[in-house]
Order: structure tokens, then sequence, then C-alpha cells
């Protein structure tokens, strides 16, 4: 068995990182959550330790990236940031993945009233322009760090549960199921240890590239001023304090938009991958 | 008093020989009015020069039809000749009287500059601006200084200011309160009309100040009764004597709106019609884009305005605003703060705003919520040892791009009511550590910091200085209107508020605002002492200005060195682009509020 | 068709109707006064009592939420408490603004989208499909106001080409609203063209292994029928619903790029009237969001029943 597993994980890699491209939104990806952990390792300055007699500098060699609005080192606010990006994106990723599947699996599953509550809030949800949601929900539970990720995470709850239940309908009636039950399994065990994880692969790559989503959405909240609370650095904060400072320091303003830029790139380019290597009916063709 | 009157008495008799002059003269006058704030440096500039000067002027002017060479003979012409406008031809005839304007433009405002500029007529002048406007013009209703900017095309005040803050007539002839008597005597100029047609006169006044009062404003809550003896007389009558009257009710409350328009088409489509008697027509209101108005052409100063029509573009994001006027699709870019500011200042714009307002000005404040249960900002300690643990120099002029100066109380140096005795609280952390052991808060203490988006730098500095005495800053971003909540009137704050007021030279109302139990603004998170309460009221009830100056700057050093209820950052002295062929706006030459759009031209 | 359509009329009813009083809820929960939007914090007790009257808010919620929701039926939407308008002129006005540049945004990036998905579909592996799909992907997760300010600084500001801010209705000025619409409608369109090509792409690759496709090429046909017949007819399918769902989208209007351009669209009025808890704007523009939503759901349907015969025949 454990063998079985290793070599399974091992040819799940190699299809993985088959592809050059794959392979390197891995790599960028490792990066940034490296940088995310190491980040006190790789810069001498303080995140939030402020110089006010050197705000707004271009780039030197004290200043890599040049400093910000309060004088800060804007490289060393980069490396913070993608903390707070990383751990924004996947928990509130996680918090909508969680939700999302529960109400996905349990209204397609049971049917019936459940499914007509449930799939009628969906609707809602769904015909409620996202980032409005996100902006109205911020107003009302403020801007820490913890309710950003639960007001992102409400925000894409609608496609996990449609997903889930377009999954569920589709493996609902299979033979296996319908035997499953004929033997008597409950509900609960059928849900667990059957459906979901036949499912589990178009979360994985559903997850993957909504964790860039939820970083971008992140970006475009700050950038209408309902950002996470200052002092703490975020690259959404970053990009949209630094657009307005293109013509002091454009390094400011550029930086840090990049860096959202290739996150968000890797995790759909592995998103992608992983759908590819995942799917089982592209399975082997690669 | 006395002064104020005298004052009074020569801008009559200057306005007086103004309106006898005619159109073209009063043109000019207006013109150096204007222009002698800005030309102050060129002003010393030689007779010799000037004469010289007119000598060229007839190849000047060819140079200039030509527009081959435009700007720069047309600048040259602009600061030296003396009054001609070839522009139009017809008013030639009429320049023996050149002479005389510059004898009566030694008025009230200032010296003349003995320059005026060959005024061109025509054109649209785009203002670019991120305020926001609701309301426009309904007496009572405006509140912001932006939205008295924006409506002053159309509806003027019957005074406008001097640069030294002093009331200067503009709808009125003249106007005298009497202390003794409890009046408030208004004269009116004759002949003006709003612009539905409808006379301005004595009971429009009296329509407009009830008006003003009707929407719940106390401002003008002294007087009780007004009369008109004729049509072009007001008498306000006083309860009880309020020596800030006369600016409240001549200036807030002097916006003349016209009383027909509002009574036949109700309160609401008024506050969106500003129909006053100003020297343009309101046209369109394009909601959040733009604000425009077309030229009066039975304004009541002959000749002006110069301009076709003014309009106000509203830009939110500061980058865009300021590329706009770079790239040229922008005349001026006022009302802008922040970022606008940094990015002009970078791109190496000078403001032409004057250095040094002092009437209307904005303060930047903390606000200490003194009475919540669970603000340890209720202790005085806490709050003084928050004033100690900051460099409110550094800070203030980091944060404000230059557009701001530094203050140790809540009035505008320079003024009679400033107090050069207040004490303050100089940067010292030790001191401000120890004084925190002493509230008992020996391993460091939380405040919660409520504020607005665009102050959110500043915040974040302010973070940084006080985390060093052992102060930790809880920073929430809130909306503006959340904001208002908590400092109006059923508001209050657990920590501190980072916000603004009105800093104005005359300052006792403002303070009667914020630190008495009438009070309507921080109103619930200051403390009210009876003290402080007895000087504002006594401030306000000064009959000289030796007693008014007096108790003003008793309580500018109550509140900061006795009760420590706000710590100032500093006053924003506002910032104005104009590109070099807009002249004579107005705009925060002489104060922060009040303009000229009936003065302003185009050298396009 | 016909009971199905009506079923989901109905159903769209209902929702309409959670949704208004969900957002109204919402906009309740929010602090701020709206009374304190609309006038500064600076006001008297006199000033607040009036203002609070006049816009009823002391009346119970449910009374409001009814004269709001018999308002929006009958006429005239309610009356804005920030503009002193009814809610119908304001909308009418900014509606067309976004639509017009949505709808556009719309179809550039969905041409140009299925164009560049059915390219990479056919060529994998190949140079222009690594091109493009790397492309694609930049496209997809560039912020959008971080890509309009760089245009805006680039092509405004430094070059002088196009101008900064603004929008006209080419009805008004042909010229100049080609000229104001160009910046905006890349903005919008750069994400809508990486998500529709990356969709696509997948969407063909799907296909193209197929067992009728494989029958397709079995029978002998050529190679461009079995593209454009077979495989591109079922790949289209998921971008439909992409597109359909991104119209929930265009009519909330792009907040950040309307932001950027100064353009009034109801992204801007929807947030400015959140932020100045302007009820009935709010309440209004997410009812039309909401109905837009509704009814482009409905005519995804509807295409997808043309473009998949065995939907239809079920």
């Amino acid at each position: 068995m454990d063998k079985e597993t290793k070599t399974k994980i091992h040819l799940f890699f190699r299809r993985l990182f088959k592809r050059k491209l794959v392979m390197l939104a891995a790599i960028l990806v490792l990066f940034f959550i490296l940088t995310a952990i190491f980040a006190p390792l790789l810069t001498p300055y303080e995140p939030n330790k402020q110089d006010l007699t050197a705000i707004l500098q271009k780039p030197s060699a004290s200043h890599w990236l040049g400093t910000d609005e309060a004088g800060r080192d804007v490289l060393t606010r980069i490396f913070y940031g993608a903390r707070t990006s990383l751990i924004i994106g996947v928990v509130s990723v996680l918090i909508s993945a969680v939700a999302g599947v529960t109400l996905g699996l349990v209204s397609a599953y049971y049917g019936g009233l459940l499914n007509t509550v449930i799939s009628r809030f969906i609707d809602v949800l769904m015909s409620l322009p996202s980032l409005m949601l996100a902006l109205a929900l911020g107003l009302v539970f403020g801007h820490s760090i913890g309710s950003l990720m639960i007001i992102l995470g409400i925000s894409t709850i609608p496609t996990y549960t449609r997903m889930m239940s377009a999954q569920v309908l589709s493996v609902k009636n299979q033979d296996y199921i319908t035997a499953e039950r004929v033997a008597g399994a409950r509900n609960s065990r059928i849900l667990i240890s059957h459906i979901l994880p036949n499912c589990f692969s178009p979360i994985l790559v559903l997850l993957t590239s909504n964790i860039g989503m939820t970083i971008l959405a992140e970006s475009s909240l700050s950038f209408l001023g309902m950002g996470i609370n200052p002092p703490t650095a975020s690259w959404g904060a970053m990009v949209s304090a630094g657009c307005s400072k293109l013509l002091l320091n454009p390094v400011y303003g550029i930086a840090p938009g990049i860096c959202v830029c290739l996150l968000v790139y890797g995790f759909n380019v592995l998103g992608d991958g992983l759908r590819d290597v995942l799917d089982p009916r592209l399975r082997g063709s690669l | 008093m006395k002064k104020k009157v005298l004052a009074v008495l020569m801008s009559v008799v200057m306005l007086g020989t103004l309106t006898a002059c005619g159109g073209q003269k009063s043109e000019e006058t207006g013109q150096q009015k204007a222009t002698e704030a800005e030309e102050d440096s060129k002003e010393k500039k030689t007779e010799a020069e000037k004469t010289e000067a007119e000598k060229t002027e007839a190849e000047k002017t060819e140079a200039e039809e030509s527009k081959a060479e435009g700007t720069e003979a047309e600048k040259d012409t602009k600061n030296e000749t003396d009054g001609v406008s070839e522009t139009e031809a017809a008013n030639t005839d009429k320049e023996s009287e050149a002479a005389k304007s510059d004898v009566k433009a030694e008025d009230p405002a200032g010296k003349d500059s003995g320059d005026s500029a060959q005024i061109k007529t025509g054109g649209i002048l785009k203002i670019g601006t991120p305020a926001e406007i609701v309301n426009l013009g309904y007496p009572g209703k405006p509140g912001s200084s932006n939205e008295l900017i924006v409506m002053q095309p159309a509806v003027e005040p019957l005074c406008r200011y001097t640069k030294e803050g002093e009331l200067d007539p503009w709808l009125c002839e003249s106007f005298e309160a009497d202390a003794d008597a409890l009046t408030l005597t208004v004269k009116l100029k004759e002949g003006i009309k709003f612009h539905d047609g409808t006379d301005f006169n004595a009971e429009a006044v009296k329509w407009n100040w009830e008006a003003f009062t009707a929407q719940g404003r106390t401002e003008i809550g002294a007087i009780k009764s007004i009369e008109c003896p004729d049509d072009n007389t007001v008498v306000a009558h006083l309860a009880q004597w309020d020596n800030t009257i006369p600016d409240n009710a001549l200036w807030l409350a002097g916006f003349m709106y016209s009383p027909a328009y509002a009574k036949e088409n109700g309160e609401d489509k008024a506050n969106v019609n500003p129909v006053g008697t100003g020297p343009f027509k309101f046209k369109e209101w394009k909601k959040d884009v733009s604000i425009s108005f077309e030229a009066n052409k039975d304004y009541w100063i002959e000749g002006q305005p110069y301009l076709d029509g003014i309009e106000f573009e509203f830009i939110a994001d500061a980058n865009t605003l300021t590329t706009a006027y770079q790239a040229g699709e922008l005349d001026a870019l006022g009302m802008i703060f922040g970022d606008s500011v940094s990015i002009m200042k970078a791109t190496g714009e000078e403001s032409k705003a004057e250095d040094g307002l002092t009437g209307g000005a904005t303060i930047s404040i903390v606000a200490f919520g003194c009475t919540d249960e669970k603000s340890p900002c209720k202790d005085l300690k806490v709050r003084q040892a928050f004033c100690h643990a900051v460099d409110w120099e550094t800070l203030c002029q980091a944060s404000g791009n230059g557009s701001m100066y530094y203050v140790n109380q809540w009035a505008v140096p320079g003024t009679w009511s400033y107090n050069d005795d207040v004490a303050g609280y100089p940067y010292d952390t030790e001191k401000a550590k120890e004084l925190l052991k002493e509230a008992g808060y020996k391993d460091g203490v939380k405040i919660n910091c409520y504020t607005v988006e665009p102050n959110t730098t500043q915040a974040t500095m302010l973070q940084q200085y006080l985390s060093e005495a052992g102060i930790e800053l809880d920073i929430q971003i809130i909306d503006q209107s959340r904001s208002d909540e908590m400092s109006g009137i059923n508001g209050n704050w657990d920590g501190i508020i980072l916000s603004a007021g009105r800093a104005d030279v005359e300052i006792a109302s403002i303070y009667g605002r914020s630190f008495t139990d009438e009070g309507v603004r921080y109103v619930g998170g200051f403390l009210h002492p009876e003290d402080l309460a007895e000087v504002i009221s006594n401030a306000k009830a000064a009959k000289t200005q030796e007693d008014r100056a007096k108790y003003c700057k008793e309580m500018a050093k109550m509140i900061i060195d006795e009760y420590c209820m706000i710590a100032p950052i500093g006053i924003g002295s506002g910032v104005q682009y104009e590109k070099d062929y807009v002249h004579d706006t107005g705009i925060l030459r002489k104060h922060m509020i009040a303009w000229t759009p009936e003065a302003c031209w185009l050298d396009k | 068709m016909g009971r199905y359509i009506a079923k989901r009329f109905g159903q769209a009813a209902i929702v309409l109707l959670l949704v208004s009083l969900f957002t109204y809820l919402l906009l309740y929960m929010m602090p701020g006064d709206p009374v304190y939007a609309m006038l500064g914090g600076d006001i008297t007790r006199e000033q607040y009592d009036i203002a609070y009257a006049k816009m009823h808010l002391g009346d119970p919620l449910l009374l409001r939420y009814v004269r709001w929701l018999f308002d929006f039926v009958t006429g005239e939407w309610g009356n804005s408490f920030k503009y002193s308008e009814p809610v119908r002129q304001i909308i009418a006005v900014r509606l067309p603004v976004t639509m017009y540049l949505g709808v556009w945004s719309i179809i550039i990036s969905t041409l140009a989208g299925i164009l560049f998905g059915v390219i990479c579909g056919t060529k994998r592996g190949k140079a222009a499909d690594s091109v493009i799909i790397t492309c694609a992907n930049f496209g997809a997760v560039m912020p959008a106001f971080w890509l309009a300010v760089l245009g805006m600084y680039i092509f405004s500001l430094k070059l002088g080409w196009l101008p900064t801010h603004g929008f006209t209705m080419p009805s008004e000025d042909l010229g100049l609203s080609i000229q104001q619409s160009i910046l905006p409608l890349i903005a919008l369109s750069v994400g809508g063209i990486g998500g529709t090509t990356r969709q696509m792409r997948s969407g063909m690759l799907d296909v193209v292994r197929q067992d009728y496709i494989r029958t397709a090429r079995s029978k002998g046909l050529k190679e461009s029928q079995v593209i454009w017949r077979h495989a591109f007819r079922n790949a289209v399918l998921p971008v439909v619903t992409l597109t359909g769902m991104s119209f929930r989208n265009v009519v909330a209007g792009a907040v950040s790029i309307e932001q950027v351009f100064g353009i009034a669209g109801m992204g801007s009025l929807l947030i400015n009237s959140i932020l100045s808890k302007d009820i009935a704007v709010v309440q209004s523009c997410i009812m039309i969001i909401s109905i837009v939503v509704v009814m482009s759901n409905l005519l995804v349907d509807i295409l997808y029943g043309i473009l998949d015969a065995r939907i239809r025949v079920e």
C-alpha cells in the first residue's frame, strides 16, 4: 500500500511537472511562499519601521526598491506583504470552499426543500456583484485580517456550491453509490467517503485558481479604500497606494503589482496543470 | 469695532466711485483687487518701467493679435501696462478714467498694485476637483467649504473677506453692528436682480436668514427678529450680544438665494439649482461628473463676467486628476488634498495659493474621547502622554506634503485669536512613558484610532511614534459617514478620532460648537468643563476687541494645557494650481473659501 | 420549453425579492447614519432632527422596506438622499454608460478569447500556444485598475495620445467617444480576454479527446470541419456560461476602472451610495443588476438549448 501510494504520488508529480510551464509556476509559488516564511531573514529592515526623513525615495543601494509614503522600505514590505497576501488568499479560499462544498454536497444529495432553500440563497449571492458584496460586508465587519478573510470568502461560495451540486448530481445515481445505499450505508458516510473524494480533483483545481482571484480581489478592495487596516503590509494596499505615487517612486507602484501578477499567475497555471493531470478524461493523454 | 466700521465706510466710498465709473472701470478695480495678491512682487516695479511698457504696448498688442509668439508678449503686457483692454475696442474711450482706478483702488483690502492686465473675454474655465458636492445653494444646506466654493459663481454672499480676515461688503453697501442697541444693520446695494428676474432686496435677505435658521442651524441663532425699514435696509435684532453675528450673518448665512425660486420649486429642487445674483447662471449638474455655469448677461457689474462659463469637473482619483491637469484637459485644480498635492509637488508645479491665509482654514486634529468608559483617554495623564509621545512638527510636515503647517493650538497663527503662550507638549518619549506609568499603565496601553481612508498615512505615522512610548494604536479605517456619526451630536468614541475641524479667525463660535453642552461636533467625546464654557461665552459676548481676544486666547490655552482634549496636527494652508493663462480667479488669494468668479479671465 | 421558462420566471421573481430583502438588511446592519452622510458631521440637533424626519428614518424597518418596494414597483424607485432626485432618473443616466462600455468589453473579450482559445487548442504545445497562453494567463491576473493607471500614465501623460478621463456617448461626439473609450475598454477587456482564452483552450482540449471527435475524424471529415462543427460547438458552451456570469459584473460596472477614468457609471454610483448609506439608490441598483443577471442566466440557458441539442431534447 505504502509503496503504491509512493509511486502514485511520484507519478502524479511527474505528470504535473512534465510541462515546463507548470514547473515554472510551481517554482514561482514556492518562491513566494519561501519569501513569506523567511521574510525576516531576507531584509535588515522592519516592515513597519518608519523613517519620516526618507519619504518616497527612489531606489538606492540601501533601499533597493525605494521607500513608501512613511519612509518604509518597499522591498521589505513586499516580503512581508507576501505573507499577508498568501494567508488571506489561502484561508479565505478554504473558508469559502468548506462552506460552499458543504452546501453543494448537502443540497444536491438530499434535494427537496433543503435544495430549494440553499439554491435560492446561492442565487441571491450570485446576483450580487462580488466586489460590492465584499465592500458592504467590510463596512459591517471591519477590516481586520480575520474579517477580510471571511468577507472575501463569502463572495466566492457560490462557485463551489454550483460545482459541487453538478458533481454530486452526476455521481449520485451511478451504480456504486446506489449499491452502497442498498447495502444500507448511512448518508453521511456515502457523502464523505464516496462522493467527496470523487469531486476532489475539480475542487483542488478551483481552489488553486481561486487563491489568485482572492489576492486580486483584495487589491481591488484596497484600491477602493476598503482594504486591510494599517500598518499591515499587503500587496493590495501597496499596489493601490503606489499607483497614486507613480511620479514620485514609480517602482513603488509597479513592483507590488508585478508580484501580484506573478503569484496569481503561478496559482492559475498550477491550477491548470492540476486540472490536466487530475481530470480523469485527460488522464494518460498528456 | 471702530476699525471695522471705518473699513466698511472706506469700501463704501470705493464702491460708490466704482459704480459711478461704469463698467470698464469696475472691471479694472475688481481686477486689481484680485490680482494684487498674485502680483505682489511685481508691484514694486518702477513707474519708469511702466511707462516704457505703455509705449511699447501698441506693438505688443499687434504681436498678441497675430498670436504668433503669443504667450510671452502677453505676459509682459499683462504685468506692466496700465489698465487698457484692447480686446474691447469700445472701452478705449473710457481710458481717461483709468487714472481714477489707481486712486480709488487704495481700498481697505490692500495697496494698489498699479498694474492691470489686458483682459480677454470668453472661454470656459475648467476646474478639476476631487470634492464631493451634495448641496448647492439653498440657504443653510451647503455645509462644507467645498460646497461654498462651488456655488459661488451663482450665489453671492453679502460680504466677502479681505486678506486680513475682515468682512468686505459685496452685495451690501455697508453694515453696522451695534453691541449696545443689539442690532445688525445692513444697507444693500441697489438694482441687483436674481437670475430668475426677481429683485434682490431687504425682504430677500430676511427670507434667506430665516430659511438658514429653519434648516436647524444655530450660527445666527442670536437673531431674534428681522425688520425691513425700506427696500434696501435690513435690521436684525439680537436677543443678546454675540460678536460672531456679523461674520455668520453676512458670510455663512449671507449667501443670497432667490426666495421666489425657492418658494416655487421647493427645497429639494432649489438645493440642486442654485439661483442667486452671481456672475454665472447655473447650467447643468451631471452628478459626480461636472457642474457647469454659464455667463449671466445681466450681472450687476457691467462688463463682467469675462468668461463664457465655469465648469467644475469632479475626478475622485488623484492620479487621473493630476494627469488630466498636466495633459492640459483642465485649467485649474482646486480643493485638492493628499496624494494629488504630493504628485503636483513632485512634478515641480507651484501652488498659486497665497501663504498665510487666515480665513476659513481647516485644522487636522486628534480628538480624544474623554468621556467613554472604555476609552483610556478619559484619563488626562494618558492624553498628555499621547501628546508628549509624538513629534508633531515632523509628523505634520511628513504627512502634509507641504500643504499643512504645524500649530500647537486650535487657532490660526498670526491672528488676534492666536495665543503665543500655549505651552503645548514637547516631544519627549520618556516623559510620555512616565505619565503612562502614573496613570497606571505600566505595560503600555492600547488605544483605538478611528479615521477615514485619506488619513491612513497620518495614522500609521502616529502609530509608529506612539509605539515607542508604549501606546499601541489600533487603527480602524471607517467611512466618512461613520466618522461623522461618531463625532456628531449623538456620537461618542472610545479612543481617538483623527479628523479635521474648522479653524477661523473668529474662533469662539467654533469652540462653542465642540466644548459646550450646546455643541454639535465632537461633543459626545469632549468634556464640557464649566470654566471653559464660561470663557467661551465671555468671548462671544465681549463688546471690545481686547476682551474678545483675551477670552479667545484663554480658551485656546485651556483646551490644550489644562484639559488636553485635542492634539492639533496642523492647519491646511490650501493649494491651488492654475495654468499660466488663467487670471484672477481669486481662489485662495485672500480667503480659503471666498473667490472672485466674476473677475476670472483666460489668456488663451 | 414554455413550462420550463415559466418555472424559471417564477424562481427569478422569488430570487429578486430575496435579493432586495437581503440588501436591505445588509444596509441596515451597516454602521453610519445617512443623515450625516447627507449633511456632514458639523450639524446641530435641530438640523439632524429635520433631516431624520424627512428621510423617514424613524419608521420601522419593515415599513420602510415595503415603502421602497412599492416605490420600485410603481414608479420613481424612491428618492435619493444624496442627490435629491428620483432614483430612476439617476440610474437612467448611469446605466447606459455602464452598459455601453460593458457590452463592448464583453464582445471584445469573448470574440478575442474564443479566437485565441481555438488557436491554442488546435496548436497544442506549439510556439503560438505557449505565447498566447502565457499572455492570456498574465492578462487574466493583472489588477484592472493597475493596468488602467499604467495605461493612462503612458498613453495620456507621456505620449499624449488619448484623453485621461471622461465619457461621451457616441451619439454626442463619435470621435471623442472613441478616444475616451479606448483605454477603459482595454483595461476592462484584458482580464476577460485572458479568462476566455484559458477557458476556451481547455474546453477545446477536453473536446478534442472525446470519442465523438475521434468518430468524426475516422469518418474522414476534414480537420477544420471537425474543429468548427464539432469541437468548437461543444467547447464554446462553458464560455457562454462564463460570459453569462460576467454579465453581472458588467452591470455592476467595473468600479475601479470607472474611478480611474472618472466615468460616472453604475459602479461608482453603487459604491458612493453604499458609502453614503443612500439606501434607495443602492437597493434600486442592486435590483437592476439582479434583474439583468437573472435575465442573462435565462438567456444563457436558452443559448445552451440551441447549442447543445441534448438539453433541447430533454
